[in-house]
């Protein structure tokens, strides 16, 4: 990537719209508006202007926002164009943009990652602003938004910081072994404060977003007996008033995954289609079908079990199961309890359906407490084993003594390492200011 | 011995830890050096403490020693009784450190340089550094020095590279109670022109404080009421040339506990008036980590006593170091302190415990390989770059004594990366931070502590060294049977069983010991394989899966380390840098991007600015 160039792209998204955005970065801004603006404002703000287009008669209105070095979103020079009428006008003015010599296109992200890089956001914070950009629902919404407020970094930042002053003790136990007037840190207490570091570190690991697969979506496995209707079902809850966003091939040959919004915007699950395997062997020790325990695999991984049978036989169902009496057009054979009827032709019970599969799926994966983003779980996550590592090395100390304190020390370096890795370094030199703090302290 | 040679390869100015060692470095490689000092009955005394190495110092003299260096080889010569520290511990954490006869210590280094031809000594200061700009980089460059011998006479000597080692006497003044005396220490003058010289030159120096505790008279100390503090049994060498048949050299002693009393703190809290730490008189930062017994009293109020350990300082003299009790006090509270601790009711006080502030080079103007950014061909070392300690001085005295030696001859210089020593985590430290007290190393500054450990300084350093013409002949000898034993001894680790497991495997349990192995293998491996090498086979078997994944780590960021950043480079021409990483990054002016990542004020976005501007200027035509 180069920086110190002007850049501009499509801000918003294509497809028809009643304004588009077309965004602007970078020392040329100005000059770039002045071949769509006659005397375009230089100055900080929102302002009404006119911008001519090659071939198009007339002046259209835009709303121009400018942002100005070094108090903008990019540090640079900027512009944000509000163009009405959709992408086609706005494709118009970008390319009368990117035909002025020092611009060229933005690469995606661009624009962030320069906000980055002049020190604008905090590492952690940028990253969210992807994350905002790409919610895929409330709960995700919630965590990028917290992480984009500084929220997560606060609380990642506390946790540094107890470690670091644990890490300190350790450290000036080593250091000054034979200085009089420090006193190392006991194991029992060591452990004390491992532990709770442990436990905050796991708290914001399990409020990671979504729980099933980070990265992913909750798993809603669909399964039933042949003939129960599964995959009319499917069809109905992926392809009928929503589209299918992608497909995604299973991590089994037969199960096909479909992404899913349900209630657009509220939340979006993987839906499994095990059409064709038999639910009722599923769970029974006689499956020996390949089929059949892949099937069960993909129930292992679902956060939602969707059970479909519209004869009400539910006896194999996990507990946690929805229950569906599909085809309830049909005069029901079973006893249904709570199962839920639903009928794949009219539609009838499949919002009911929808509400139940979400809420589940939101169960699933609660936002949390603190919005932590995929890789920010695995930094965390990372950190967690260090710390359940040096804690295991503190139990292997059996004296009133640390007998291994460098490994335990190296442990909990590892551990502020991973971290560090979201909110930036701790480095030795903080170490050994700190522990000179804790110096003669008397601990 | 005393006479001015002729146009020396290197100038060497200054003759203690760091100058002897820079010298020795330089004869070790065939260079001509002046080693030039005030008083050459003085060249490797130990002005403070009686000891060399403990924590993390042990381990960078056995760096020097696997360098080629002189430091443990005296050590081991003079050592009046040896301990390793924190034998509790791992092996990593572990560090050696004797106490040594210091009438003894500096007459065994006088003796060894004396030995070689290739060194000069030279009485007299250096009052001023010749200068020029080279003609082909346009840059200032050393070109001698102006020695003004004891008669007062003027000369000068001229040197393609000079390495300074001014330790506290570059404008000393010396502080107990109101009186100052100007001197580096106690008896002797300071070094008052060249602190002028280099602000001329172009550098910003500081001023730093140490301090020193007062000795005590051996007899009339009630020696046998005090608890004893032996040495470890049998008594460990620094340097893998000491033959341990003929190991220790000499008698060994004892140590002796007393401690402080609250009378003692009552008659400190009183006369604070008459401190200097606290009447404003020194505002020079001292070390931290080794406060003096007036600091010690204000800041731990609450204790009521502190450890003073009372150490022998020679077989030939009556004097005993009050290791804890650094003070710059007047004498006679002083002496009223030392009669209120145990042992010491009519103890009669030989040298007084004083302070020192002196001027130093603030370390951001001298490269890794102790070369100064503003002069090629000058290097400084020791104190003069804001550190404290033997060791920290000897460590640096041996990177300048080589780089300088590299410089004449035209070679590349040398640095070592933070993960092969601890000369290279101190050397990083130096030229990455601003120090706000006496540098000092402690393990826990070195990030790769798990490798650096005393025990493996021979197998991380002496083929280096070898090739760089630092190790003699004798020293490669014990180098190669180590490496031999070592192989031969990790084959039989690998294919042994102990009872069902691998013995790879047993080795890893907490607590086994050489005793063991022993029982494992059904034969006594360290009489066949000698404790060294059994201890590293071991440290490293404990240490395995760490280190993999230290070694993982280090490869990842390898590339970037590494990469150089042109002398030139000017980092205000970086667009979007923020203003504090522009001053930090034109202040240090790094030479690589490791030390970059490193800078205080520079975060990892600022560093990824920096990557684009040098991808470019690289790309650039």
């Amino acid at each position: 990537m180069v920086l110190g160039d002007t850049i501009a792209a499509l801000a918003s998204a294509p497809g028809h719209s009643a304004r588009a955005i077309v965004r602007l970065s970078g020392p040329v801004t100005h000059g770039a508006l002045c071949a769509l603006i006659d005397d375009p404002p230089a100055e900080r703000g929102a302002s009404v202007v006119r911008i001519s287009l090659p071939d198009l008669p007339g002046r259209i209105p835009c709303v121009l926002v400018r942002g100005v070095a070094p108090a903008s979103y990019t540090g640079e020079d900027g512009a944000e164009l509000i163009i009405p009428g959709g992408a086609h006008i706005a494709r118009l003015v970008l390319d009368v943009l990117l035909g002025i010599d020092g611009v060229r296109r933005a690469a995606p992200g661009e624009f962030t990652v320069r906000a980055l890089l002049v020190g604008k956001l905090a590492p952690e914070q940028a990253e969210s602003v992807g994350a905002l950009v790409a919610a895929r629902s409330e709960g995700e919404l919630v965590a990028a938004n917290r992480v984009l407020s500084g929220e997560s970094g606060s609380a990642y930042r506390g946790v540094i910081g107890s470690l670091a002053h644990a890490l300190a003790l350790v450290e000036a136990g080593i250091d000054f072994a034979e200085h009089e007037d420090v006193v190392a840190i006991a194991p029992h207490d060591l452990r004390t404060r491992l532990c709770e570091i442990g436990d905050r570190l796991d708290s914001f690991v399990s409020h990671a977003l979504p729980s099933e697969q980070l990265g992913g979506e909750p798993l809603v496995v669909i399964v039933g007996p042949p003939n129960a209707g599964k995959s009319t079902l499917v069809n109905r809850l992926a392809g009928w008033d929503r589209a299918i966003v992608s497909e995604i091939p299973g991590t089994t040959r037969d199960v096909v995954e479909h992404a899913v919004d349900l209630h657009p915007g509220r939340v979006r699950v993987r839906l499994a289609d095990t059409a064709g395997i038999d639910g009722a062997l599923i769970g029974s020790s006689d499956a020996e079908a390949g089929g059949q325990q892949q099937s069960g695999d993909a129930i292992g991984r679902a956060g939602v079990v969707v059970w479909c049978d519209p004869r009400c036989v539910f006896d194999n169902a996990p507990p946690d199961a929805i229950l569906v009496r599909t085809k309830s057009d049909l005069p029901r054979t079973g006893i249904g309890g709570d199962a839920i009827e639903v009928c794949a032709l009219d539609g009838r019970g499949i919002s009911d359906l929808e509400h139940a599969i979400a809420e589940r799926a939101l169960a699933a994966s609660p936002a949390g407490e603190w919005g932590v983003l995929p890789r920010h779980h695995d930094a965390l996550q990372a950190a967690g084993v260090c710390v359940r590592e040096a804690i295991d090395l503190v139990d292997g100390n059996p004296g009133e003594a640390l007998a291994t304190p460098e490994l335990i020390a190296q442990c909990m370096r590892s551990a502020l390492d991973a971290i560090g890795r979201i909110v930036g370094d701790i480095t030795t030199d903080d170490i050994i200011g700190r522990i000179q703090s804790t110096f003669c302290v008397g601990k | 011995m005393s006479e001015q040679p002729n146009n020396p390869d290197v100038i060497v100015v200054g003759g203690g830890h760091a100058g002897v060692e820079a010298a020795w470095a330089c004869a070790n490689l065939g260079a001509s050096v002046a080693l030039v000092t005030l008083d050459p009955s003085k060249i490797g005394v130990m002005s403070c403490n009686p000891a060399i190495g403990g924590l993390a110092k042990g381990q960078m003299v056995r760096e020097i020693d696997a360098m080629g260096g002189l430091m443990g080889i005296v050590a081991d010569d003079t050592g009046i009784m040896f301990k390793t520290l924190n034998m509790s511990r791992g092996p990593a954490v572990r560090s050696p450190r004797a106490q040594c006869d210091n009438i003894a210590y500096a007459k065994r280094v006088q003796q060894l340089v004396a030995t070689r031809p290739e060194i000069t000594v030279v009485a007299g200061a250096v009052d001023d550094l010749l200068t020029e700009t080279d003609p082909i980089t346009r840059r200032p460059r050393i070109i001698g020095a102006v020695i003004t011998a004891p008669d007062g006479k003027s000369s000068e000597c001229r040197a393609r590279a000079v390495v300074l080692t001014t330790g506290t006497f570059m404008r000393g003044l010396m502080h107990k109670g109101n009186e100052q005396t100007v001197g580096g220490r106690v008896g002797e003058g300071a070094a008052v022109p060249i602190s002028a010289a280099l602000k001329r030159m172009g550098f910003v120096l500081q001023r730093l404080k140490t301090g020193t505790p007062p000795r005590l008279d051996r007899g009339s100390i009630d020696w046998q009421s005090l608890e004893p503090q032996p040495g470890e049994t049998p008594p460990r060498p620094f340097s893998d040339l000491t033959d341990p048949s003929r190991f220790p050299a000499l008698e060994q002693l004892e140590c002796r506990i007393t401690a402080t009393t609250p009378d003692a703190h009552k008659i400190i809290l009183a006369n604070l008036d008459r401190a200097p730490l606290f009447t404003g008189q020194i505002d020079a930062p001292g070390p931290r980590y080794c406060p003096s017994i007036e600091d010690k009293v204000v800041r731990f109020a609450q204790r009521k006593a502190h450890h003073v350990f009372l150490e022998p300082e020679s077989h030939e003299s009556a004097r005993v170091y009050c290791n804890g009790i650094s003070t710059s006090l007047p004498e006679d509270v002083q002496l009223q302190i030392i009669r209120t601790m145990r042992g010491c009711a009519r103890a009669e006080v030989l040298q007084y415990g004083y302070a020192v502030e002196y001027d130093a080079v603030c370390p951001h103007q001298i490269r890794a390989s102790c070369q100064t950014k503003l002069v090629d061909g000058f290097f400084l070392a020791g104190q003069i770059n804001a550190t404290s300690g033997y060791e920290e001085a000897a460590a640096q005295g041996l990177l300048a004594g080589l780089n300088a030696t590299r410089f004449v001859r035209s070679e590349p210089q040398i640095t070592l990366a933070r993960d092969q020593a601890y000369i290279a985590v101190m050397m990083d430290d130096l030229v990455t931070k601003t120090p706000k007290e006496p540098y000092r190393m402690f393990t826990s500054r070195a990030e790769h502590r798990l490798v650096l450990r005393a025990d493996n300084t021979a197998d991380r350093l002496t083929p280096l060294a070898r090739d760089l013409g630092l190790v003699c002949d004798k020293r490669w000898g014990r180098y190669t049977d180590r490496a031999s034993k070592l192989e031969a001894f990790n084959a039989i680790v690998a294919s042994t069983k102990a009872g069902n497991t691998p013995l790879a495997h047993a080795v890893k349990r907490p607590r086994y010991t050489p005793d063991d192995l022993a029982k494992d293998l059904g034969f006594d491996a360290v009489e066949r394989f000698t404790r060294p090498v059994v201890e590293t086979v071991l440290a490293e078997r404990q240490y395995e899966g760490y280190i993999i994944r230290q070694r993982a780590e280090i490869k990842r960021h390898a590339k970037m380390e590494r990469r150089r950043i042109p002398t030139s480079f000017d980092f205000e021409l970086i667009p979007g840098l923020r203003a504090e990483a522009c001053q930090a990054l034109s202040h240090f002016k790094p030479d690589t991007l490791g030390q970059a990542t490193r800078l205080e004020g520079v975060n990892p976005s600022d560093v990824s600015l920096l990557v684009v501007a040098l991808e470019r200027a690289t790309r650039r035509p």
